[in-house]
């Protein structure tokens, strides 16, 4: 009697087996010829480029360039100079730009000439 | 690993030129010339392109000089910003890789990646801290992949009107591509959330010149890094993602903004706390409403991070101010996106939204995917015609008919209007 009731109860445990196991085989890997490779590029730079002239321009190039290039202030829509204000003041307490007190009316002097 | 010294170099001309700054002008004409021996030669516009802009500069230069990128519409250097030309949009639903859009926050990307020495680093509220080489990840969990839009929180804030400051996109930072990688999920039960675990905070190898500067970093909370659907993505449209793109590892948030689709992903930290850093607190925050909509010159009103996309639809096969035979049906064809959720439908409207025609859809690449609809609009014998497409997206919500504005010039997500001219050509 035992063996026939261990094989009622070994068939369908196969079987749950079975499943399991083909449920767990990985399907059919993708990528699966990937391999990564190292990259090593230039990416490029503008150092040397700098704002068009107009008032106090010295004072843009002098302290806005080491962190952004002078070319996306220029196609920004024409803002008002409270607007510029917020934006410099933003450099200065959130990402820390080093500019002189002193700077920042010349700054949003030149930002605010923009003839956009 | 990176490979330091290029890196360092790039930094060092940096930090000169911060020098620079401090000794005034005359430091600034010396700048070329240690410029020139330190850092890659800037890119040279091959042509402009006019990306429609209204009330503001609207030119901007085409260039191929950025690496494993041809023709893309130049928005700003350094930091690269990359914006992928229309056209690519018209063929097809998937973004080729060389056409995909850039966006990075800080300049300090590494240019040298060795494939062999990089590691992901999961530590924090974990039971146990551990580090993945590419190999470990390609090979050591069950990858998946589906398609997905990825798209700039800021695309298209070039058309906000009244303009508000900040990268003055058209319509191109975004991109659908096929995504494979391996579950988020898996990968952390890895290290092993601790009880009490929050958020998870994602960062990448870019870094800020400034050393106070904020890192650049996005947080999920645990139980959306746990849903299964987050992808570590090792391969973008079945190969290797470009440098630019996040080279070798970016975070893939299907139906969220990309912001959280961090790139060059290095660094994954379990907080048991909400994240309060700059990039989650201050930065990428909208009004907490439908759309983030707010009246402008209105700024006293509850915020909160962006997070899921909403439902847009573009027409990519005509452009402003195109003429177009008259009498005869022209063909309409572009591109939906559900946002959270797939494409149920996209209309047509030739009379500034009075009357709506149902669009026929393209092939269902998944509910994350660009969805191609297609639809023979009736002409008149002479005149502008303005082609409006509304998407609806499968959870019922529809792009509104008047435009929705923010003062960050986040997720824009109001039925566009293309105008054409019909007869005298075409």
């Amino acid at each position: 009697m035992t063996g026939p009731k261990s094989g009622l109860i070994a068939l369908p445990a196969l079987a749950v087996m079975l499943f399991v196991l083909g449920g767990a085989s990985p399907p059919a890997k993708l990528l699966r010829n990937l391999k990564l490779t190292s990259v090593s590029v230039d990416v490029p730079q503008d150092f040397e480029q700098l704002f068009p002239e107009g008032p106090d321009v010295e004072s843009v190039n002098t302290n806005c360039r080491a962190c952004h290039s002078p070319s996306m202030v220029m196609v920004q829509p024409r803002l008002s100079k409270a607007v510029w204000e917020k934006e410099v003041a933003k450099m200065i307490t959130t990402y820390h730009a080093p500019i002189p007190e002193g700077e920042v009316p010349k700054i949003v002097n030149y930002l605010s000439s923009i003839k956009n | 690993m990176i490979r330091h010294d290029a890196k360092s170099d790039s930094r060092l001309s940096r930090r000169k030129l911060l020098a620079g700054g401090a000794i005034g002008a005359a430091g600034i004409t010396a700048l070329p010339a240690f410029a020139k021996s330190l850092v890659a030669r800037p890119p040279v516009a091959n042509s402009v392109v006019d990306l429609g802009l209204p009330n503001r500069p609207s030119q901007r230069a085409l260039t191929s000089e950025f690496p494993g990128k041809r023709e893309m519409i130049l928005q700003r250097i350094r930091p690269p910003l990359l914006e992928t030309p229309l056209s690519a949009f018209n063929q097809g639903v998937i973004t080729p890789n060389d056409r995909f859009y850039v966006r990075w926050h800080w300049n300090e990307i590494p240019g040298q990646i060795d494939a062999a020495t990089f590691r992901l680093k999961l530590h924090g509220h974990v039971e146990r801290e551990i580090e993945l080489s590419l190999d470990q990840i390609l090979h050591g969990f069950e990858r998946i992949e589906y398609t997905a839009v990825n798209q700039c929180s800021g695309n298209s804030r070039g058309l906000f009107v009244p303009p508000v400051p900040g990268a003055q996109w058209g319509h191109g930072a975004m991109g659908n591509a096929r995504w494979t990688g391996v579950r988020l999920r898996d990968v952390l039960a890895r290290a092993g959330l601790k009880p009490g675990a929050v958020d998870v905070r994602f960062a990448g190898l870019d870094e800020a010149l400034l050393p106070d500067a904020p890192k650049f970093r996005k947080s999920l909370a645990a139980e959306h890094a746990m849903d299964g659907e987050v992808l570590i993505a090792f391969a973008m449209n079945g190969v290797q993602l470009p440098l630019l793109n996040g080279f070798p590892l970016r975070l893939v948030v299907p139906g969220w903004y990309s912001t959280y689709w961090v790139k060059m992903l290095s660094d994954i930290e379990v907080l048991p706390r909400k994240d309060d850093n700059y990039w989650m607190t201050k930065a990428y925050l909208v009004p907490k409403a439908p759309f983030g909509n707010v009246a402008p010159g209105v700024d006293d009103y509850p915020k909160e991070p962006i997070s899921r996309m909403v439902p847009r639809s573009l027409v990519t096969n005509l452009a402003e101010g195109q003429r177009v035979a008259a009498g005869r049906p022209l063909a309409v064809s572009g591109i939906a996106l559900g946002g959270d959720c797939g494409v149920a439908k996209v209309e047509i409207s030739t009379d500034h939204g009075a009357t709506w025609r149902m669009a026929k859809l393209g092939e269902d690449a998944g509910k994350y995917s660009f969805r191609r609809f297609d639809l023979a609009v009736p002409v008149p014998a002479a005149g502008t015609l303005p082609v409006t497409c509304r998407c609806t997206n499968t959870a019922g919500v529809s792009q509104p008919l008047a435009m929705n504005w923010n003062p960050g010039g986040y997720m824009r997500a109001g039925v566009e209007t293309v105008t054409v001219i019909a007869g005298g050509g075409a």
